[in-house]
């Protein structure tokens, strides 16, 4: 049942998203246009650019947290929560597609900047140095390893971001009245919790004593802010089960 | 046994209570009129049987099981608001149906969507109130399910296509499924109801074979409820 939902998620999110990457994509070629001397044309142009970068960020944002009161809390709640499916696929299909769609937002913002300046030498000059860069493999593997860390942390962490905004609205939706705006009382709250709790629980390394790109402790404090951000996720996630499950309140 | 099956089961909403001890059992192949003023209840029944309620006390069993993704599977719901999604088209919508119920017989859907002139192209938000109804209240009935709830389903649209929709349940509906019919159009719906449940402040009233009531009453259903709920 999940792949069917994941399959619907994404049709319904693709209708506003792929038009805003083209949209992207346009405005990048029209900057790359800009840099061969247009004059005020090409500030224009430029800054339509960068008000699609923007667009495509927030977007990314407003669809997630959109979709899951417009399909799961709104009129079509009676649909959704109708369909044989447990609460939690209903969770993984909305939170899977949209950190796939901020990936494929960011990897958009990559491919429409290098767009934006193809064709120009110092790029051409950054990628000539970076391949000639002298290091060792185990200094490859370390970066590497880095890599694969950020984006680990990166999916996790748009879990994350996605559970903070479902449970301030399941738990806000929970009410009969002013349901936004105990939403917005229930994500303050929530942000105000984990900040106290991340603070009390600080990890803390002596860079200055260790050095900062000691393989050992940057590792180290990937996985713990990784952990960190699966825990707080897991909370929002009980959270927000919890309240679909048993405080369901559809207008 | 049962296709639903209540045991003192009520409900709150914080101090109001829209349930209060409600026993009631319905048997398989029976068509059952829920009737009651607004705010008898009618809904958060049909809620609860549903799953998109739980209960404050009590107890609820639908085909056997607490509500869930497997009663779910069973049962065929008709909101009383609109909620397929407006951006999809009725072919997708039917699309959709066939990939989440196994019950849903596309073919059927098809007939009745030709019958009622729906265009299957057409997106739902393009359509007229009434003929977004008539393609809710299509997909609902084309599933095979044990249980049909249907929250109003003649409300909004004229009395030609009401006759139509009510045709349709009798012809569509599986002999081994009951249908439970919660509407205030009584006069309307009385002729193919089996049993009638009256609600009044979210307690149970009266539950009676309709054939019985008329002969130990000597009146229509749609008088008695005039009656019992005189304002």
């Amino acid at each position: 049942m999940l792949t069917k939902l994941l399959k619907y998620e994404f049709r319904a999110t693709a209708r506003v998203m792929l038009p805003l990457y083209l949209i992207l994509l346009a405005t990048a070629l029209g900057a790359n246009l800009s840099t061969r001397g247009m004059g005020d044309l090409g500030t224009l142009l430029v800054l339509a650019f960068a008000l699609a970068i923007l667009a495509v960020f927030i977007m990314s944002v407003v669809i997630m947290a959109q979709r899951f009161r417009q399909n799961l809390l709104g009129d079509e709640g009676y649909l959704m929560f109708t369909l044989p499916v447990s609460v939690h696929h209903h969770l993984w299909a909305k939170m899977i597609v949209s950190a796939v769609w901020f990936a494929a937002s960011l990897l958009a913002v990559i491919l429409a900047a290098m767009l934006s300046v193809s064709g120009q030498r110092e790029l051409l000059e950054f990628f000539r140095e970076f391949g000639r860069m002298q290091l060792s493999p185990g200094e490859w593997a370390n970066f590497y390893t880095f890599l694969l860390e950020l984006v680990v942390l990166g999916f996790v962490s748009s879990f994350t971001l996605c559970l903070q905004f479902y449970a301030s609205m399941a738990v806000g939706y929970s009410f009969s009245s002013h349901k936004t705006l105990w939403s917005v009382g229930a994500f303050l709250l929530l942000s105000m919790v984990s900040s106290v709790v991340t603070s009390i629980l600080d990890f803390d390394i002596d860079f200055d004593e260790v050095g900062l790109l000691a393989p050992g402790p940057i590792h180290l404090l990937m996985w713990v802010v990784i952990a960190g951000c699966v825990v707080v996720g897991a909370v929002y996630y009980c959270i927000t089960a919890y309240f679909l499950k048993n405080r369901l309140n559809l207008a | 046994m049962p296709v639903l099956e209540c045991t003192n089961l009520s409900k709150s909403y914080g101090p109001k209570r829209a349930l209060e001890s409600v026993n009631l059992a319905l048997e398989p192949g029976r068509i059952v009129g829920l009737l009651g003023p607004n705010g008898s209840g009618k809904s958060t029944l049909i809620k609860l049987t549903c799953g998109l309620l739980t209960p404050t006390a009590g107890a609820i069993r639908v085909c056997g099981g607490a509500p869930g993704p497997a009663s779910c599977a069973q049962v065929s719901y008709l909101p009383e608001r609109m909620a397929v999604p407006g951006w999809m088209s009725v072919k997708e919508l039917l699309g959709f149906y066939q990939d989440f119920y196994a019950d849903f017989r596309r073919d059927a859907a098809e007939q009745m969507l030709a019958d009622l002139h729906l265009e299957p192209k057409q997106q739902i938000r393009q359509m007229s109130k009434g003929n977004r109804e008539k393609a809710q209240l299509i997909l609902t009935m084309s599933r095979a399910a044990k249980l049909y709830l249907l929250d109003e389903p003649i409300g909004g649209v004229d009395p030609a296509t009401r006759d139509y929709i009510l045709s349709t349940i009798i012809a569509n509906y599986n002999p081994e499924a009951t249908v439970v019919i919660s509407t205030h159009l009584i006069a309307d719906v009385e002729k193919i109801l089996d049993e009638v449940v009256f609600l009044r402040e979210g307690q149970l009233l009266l539950h009676q074979e309709v054939d019985a009531l008329r002969e130990e009453k000597g009146k229509s259903v749609d008088a008695l409820f005039r009656e019992v709920f005189r304002c």
